[in-house]
Formats: C-alpha cells, structure tokens, sequence
C-alpha cells in the first residue's frame, strides 16, 4: 500500500492518495475518505445492489470484528476469504478489533486476551486466534490486536496498561503477519491507545510509529478526550484511520 | 346472454389451451402493461413489497402487484391518492396494481366489526374513529388509489363457518356487487371484479355463478376460500367455479396460495393468484425451492456454500451462500430482503414455467415432474390426486 500526500493546508488538513492497493490492482482511494459501515457483514437495511446505487463503486468497507467472529470456522473452511462471503470482494475491506458504534463493557480484557462481544456473548481473543481470524478472513487493511479499555476518564494506571499491551499485541501480531503468506497483501495497522492522558498518548504514538505498520488507528477517541495531542505524533508520511468520530450511538 | 362489450380497460387473448386440463396460459391486456397469465401477483400491502424497492420487483419479471385498500384507505387516505394522482406515482410503480376492497382485512383484523346491509360498521383501529365501509365508499377510495383492477365489496364469511350465514353473505354479495357497479366511476381506466361467493355449498356457489355471470364485469373472482378450510373442499368449489364462469374473461383465484395449490389450482382452469406467503415466509428465513423450502436458519445451512438455488437467477443466488445467509437470517434486515427477492423470483419462474408448459401443451408432463420433486417418496396430499384426477392428471 502506498499513501502519497497531495497536500497540506495551513492548518494541518491534508489531501491524499492511498494506492497499490493489493489485490486491487491500480485501483486508488483518495483521502479523507469515509468508510461504510456493515453490521454482520451487511450494510444495515441495504443490499449491495442499492447501495451500487447511489453511485459508490468500489466503496471502502468497514467490518468490525465481533459479530463476524462466530463466523471464524465456516470461513476456514470456505477458504476464499470474507469479501468472497460476503459478495464484497470488489471492495477495500478494512477489519477492525472492536464495533466503534458500541461501547464494550470496562474490565474485561486481560493480559493475555481481548474480549469481544459476539451474538451469544463473550468471546476472548489472544494473538493466535486473532491472526488465525485474518488468515481466514484475508481483509485488505486489519487493525492488529489492540486493547483499548483505557478505563475510567484519568485513569493513568489502565491507560498504561492499554497501551503496554497493546504494544506487545502489535508485536506478536507484526511478527505473524511477517511469516504469513496468505497475509501477503494485506496491510496491519497499529492503535494509539492511552485514553484521555496525554502522556499516555504520546508514548503510544511514539512507539507504534517506529513499527512498520501502513498506517494508525486512533482508538479510543469516543470515550477519551480531543485529537490534538495524538495527531502531531504520528509519522507524516503515514496514513491514519480516524476510528468513529461518530460517538456514543445510545 | 347478453353480447360481449368491449372493455377498453381490458383484453383478454388465450395464447393456448391444454388438451388435456383445464389450464389456459393467455394474455391480459391493462391499462399499464400486459399481464401473462397463469400469473401469481405478490403482496404488497401499505403500497411496498417490505424491504422491496418498485425496480427490484420489476427486475423479478413481476407485472402486476397488490395493495391492500384498507391499509391504504387509512394510511396515507383517499384524499392524498386524488392529489398525488394515485398509487402507481405514489409509489413509483409503472406496471399493474389490483386492488382488494377493503372487505377481508376489516373482517380479519378488527376484533369487534359489524357487518349490516348497508355496509361493514367498525372501529378503526389506527385512530379508534366509528367507520361505514359500504360499497360505495371501497369503490371511491379505491378509484382515488387508481389500481388497474379493483374488486367488489363482497360479504365475507370465514370458509369453515356454515349454515344460513353463508347464505345471507353470498346474496348480500351480489346486491353489492350491483352498488359497486352503479358506483364505479373510471370504467376507462379501471376493472371492476366481481367476488364469487357461497363457501362450501355447490348450490350456493351455483346460485352466486349464475347471477353475477349476468353482470358486465370485465373479470371474476373465486372468493370465500383458502381461508383454513378442508383442501378436499377447497379445489371442489374451485373447479366448480372454473367449469361455470366465461372463459373470454380472466379468473382470479383470491389468497392462494402454496406453489403447489398454484400448480394444481391453473390446472383447474385459473388465471391469476395472490398470496403473502411467499414473502412472508421469507422475512422468517424460509426460501422457495424446486423440493419445497429450506429453513436457512437451520443448522445444516451453516456449512453449505451452495446458493439457495443453483438454477436460480437472482440477485442472492447469484451473490451468497446459504452458509451466509444462515449467518444473518432473522437477525439482519438484509437478510429479509435477500430471501424475498428470491422467493419473488421463484414464484415468477414457476409461473413461467407453467405458462410455457401449458403453450407447449405439456403441462400433464410439467405437472408430475413438479410433484415428484415436491414429493419425492410420492406421498402426494389427497387432494391434490383428487383435483387433478378431475382435469385427467394421474399422478405417477
């Protein structure tokens, strides 16, 4: 995947082209861009055939994790990857950890797994199960394996902990990816956690920018705090994924 | 007898007859477009098929599909329809709508409704206000939707009731029918039907066949069944009705029904048929197959990456598996609108090929092909070897 800056205004605003794209050839996307949601691999209410018709081609889709985790086995066994499944393979498919519409429950992710919620509830996820989730799934973009309870607003004990573990998880899952033929043309992205302390923020930033992930997702954003102190600590040249500015959908 | 009038808001053409049945596959001309019948008409009820857009349905090969005056006579109302210039352009819909009277849903989903001579009395449930729906009104407010075929206000009586109500209904039926006809304003535009009425009792279907046959309608309707009642009586009153009405003047067979009662139902001599099961059963997770159904949310579906049909051409047979939609069925609204546009697309297929069969005067053939797959152990339901024994069909 390539990002190249188009331009910048003044006041930060950027212009971008996101390229080679994988297995989509010399397709591109232009940022900023805004994915389409899906619940379960649907876009709710809509079949893929209305929403071709609003004129979006190729549109980028956004498939949290959680209620397709069930799915995990079935997709082993179909072997042609979720987009195949889900009649979306024509699309940039990006998979994250977490559904940013719904708040997850503080206080149950541990150190060596994350909790998802699934349709018939808790589903723990360590860094084998997940990578084995991508190698089924074979999205174009996966955010790697991040824990992002950063517990309660100022909290800077368990924003540590996100962070730290989500460090580590990013590690593991790099390492993965790396041997990985099947993930040979997908791209992982890595998570600023840290909640609303700001040191917290800026090591994770630090340190997940001197991995080589394509990108970074800003977690956390709809419980903890502004932007401002994250954005300047991400490399430029990479890209990032604003992961649901759309808070609180209660 | 009195001389055939030309309706101009209707033509009837019989493409072919079967030698051998009862069946007939002809060509309905209305105001919006031609109709091939033996054609099935889906439901859709407050003026959508749910979850269905007018494109997708016309994309199925439907051409002609239902609205119900009762639920739209309340919701959005008459008065809106003369402003708009009626259904089709409220909805978006360029093919042909029939409309029902607004008689059946009163009866059926209103708890406390009276029905005298001068018309149904009841308690309208949206806004708790006292209404008359006599004949006059069904044909004012269903002359504002503006449906290409419209139907009469008939006295309906629930088919497994029996006794002197039945009669009372089916001779309050032809008295509204006379109002209806006297009421009717856009004989240009729009085709009145008759309702045959009289349930169970061939004398009093007889009665009802006699006398509304002497009215000038451009086409009749068998109504009063498929309401719960015995199969075993059920296809009786059907080939009775077949057997007396013109056959330069299309049958319409109300509320059937299964693919087999469709099946069994053109060969007895009908044109033209509605029901909401096939997309009501969709919305539960159950799909249209050449061998019956198949209940998606089972748990045999969850490893199957075949599409529900291989031979089927719609869009979710083309695009998923049924280990998908086993996946999303009952959970995601998506999953209902992916299985109704393949059951639509499998009840247009079977009336296709129904048709076809019939022109090619194969339709014995298609018939006991279609059984057997329905029925593979050959345990055919004994009504459907009495009707078709009637019409010269033996099922091997």
């Amino acid at each position: 995947m390539k990002f190249s800056l188009r331009s910048v205004s003044q006041r930060g605003g950027r212009l971008a082209t996101i390229s080679e794209l994988g297995r989509h050839g010399d397709k591109t996307v232009t940022t900023p861009m805004c994915l389409v949601f899906t619940q379960a691999g649907t876009i709710p209410h809509l079949t893929n055939d209305m929403v071709q018709k609003l004129g979006k081609h190729a549109y980028p889709v956004h498939l949290p994790l959680p209620l397709l985790l069930e799915s995990h086995e079935i997709l082993q066994k179909y072997s042609n990857g979720i987009g195949d499944f889900l009649a979306l393979k024509h699309h940039l498919l990006y998979l994250s950890v977490q559904d940013s519409t719904i708040r997850p429950p503080e206080g149950f992710n541990e150190k060596s797994f994350v909790s998802l919620w699934g349709r018939s509830g808790r589903l723990n996820v360590d860094v084998d199960k997940f990578m084995s989730v991508q190698e089924a799934f074979k999205p174009d973009w996966y955010q790697a394996l991040c824990d992002s309870d950063a517990g309660k607003v100022g909290s800077r004990k368990r924003a540590h902990k996100s962070v730290e573990r989500t460090l580590a998880y990013l590690d593991r899952c790099l390492e993965k990816h790396k041997e990985s033929e099947v993930l040979r043309h997908s791209c992982i992205f890595g998570s600023i956690e840290g909640g609303s302390v700001a040191e917290e923020r800026e090591l994770s930033a630090k340190e997940t920018a001197k991995r080589p992930v394509a990108g970074f997702v800003l977690e956390g954003l709809d419980t903890n705090g502004p932007l401002d102190s994250v954005l300047p600590l991400c490399e430029n040249g990479k890209k990032e994924i604003i992961q649901s500015i759309l808070v609180d959908s209660k | 007898m009195s001389a055939p009038v030309n309706h101009s808001a209707l033509t009837l053409k019989v493409l072919a007859e079967c030698s051998v049945t009862k069946a007939r596959a002809c060509q309905l001309s209305l105001p919006h477009s031609v109709v091939d019948t033996p054609v099935f008409m889906p439901v859709g009820t407050q003026g959508s098929l749910k979850g269905i857009t007018p494109e997708q349905l016309e994309n199925s090969g439907c051409q002609i599909m239902l609205g119900n005056t009762y639920h739209l006579g309340s919701n959005p109302g008459a008065e809106l329809f003369d402003k708009v210039g009626g259904l089709h352009k409220f909805m978006g819909w360029k093919r042909n709508l029939l409309t029902d009277s607004g008689g059946f849903q009163m009866v059926s989903l209103v708890a406390l409704s009276e029905v005298t001579e001068e018309g149904v009395r009841f308690s309208n449930p949206y806004d708790a206000k006292d209404m008359l729906l006599t004949p006059e009104k069904s044909i004012e407010i269903q002359n504002s939707i503006g449906a290409d075929i419209i139907m009469q206000l008939d006295d309906v009586v629930s088919s497994t009731i029996s006794g002197p109500r039945v009669e009372e209904a089916m001779g309050r039926s032809i008295r509204w029918l006379d109002r209806c006809i006297e009421a009717h304003k856009k004989t240009k535009t729009q085709n009145l039907f008759a309702i045959i009425q009289g349930g169970l009792d061939s004398r009093l279907r007889t009665i009802c066949l006699n006398e509304m046959s002497k009215r000038n309608v451009p086409g009749f309707a068998i109504g009063g069944l498929s309401g719960g009642e015995d199969k075993n009586d059920f296809w009786k009153m059907v080939t009775l009705s077949t057997d007396f009405l013109p056959k330069h003047k299309p049958r319409y067979l109300m509320g059937v029904g299964f693919p087999v009662d469709l099946v069994v139902c053109s060969a007895l001599g009908c044109d033209m048929f509605d029901c909401v099961y096939p997309t009501r059963t969709a919305r539960f997770g159950t799909a249209l197959i050449p061998t019956g159904k198949l209940d998606l949310k089972k748990k045999g579906c969850a490893e199957d990456f075949r599409p529900i049909d291989e031979n089927c051409s719609c869009s979710t047979c083309r695009q998923f598996t049924r280990a998908y939609l086993h996946t999303i069925v009952t959970k995601e609204t998506v999953a209902s609108i992916l299985l109704t546009i393949h059951n639509i697309q499998y009840q247009m297929d079977l009336m296709r090929s129904i048709k076809e069969a019939i022109i090619q005067d194969k339709y014995p053939e298609f018939v006991n092909d279609f059984m057997q797959k329905q029925f593979p152990t050959r345990n055919y339901p004994e009504w459907t070897v009495d009707a078709l024994a009637s019409v010269n069909i033996k099922l091997s």
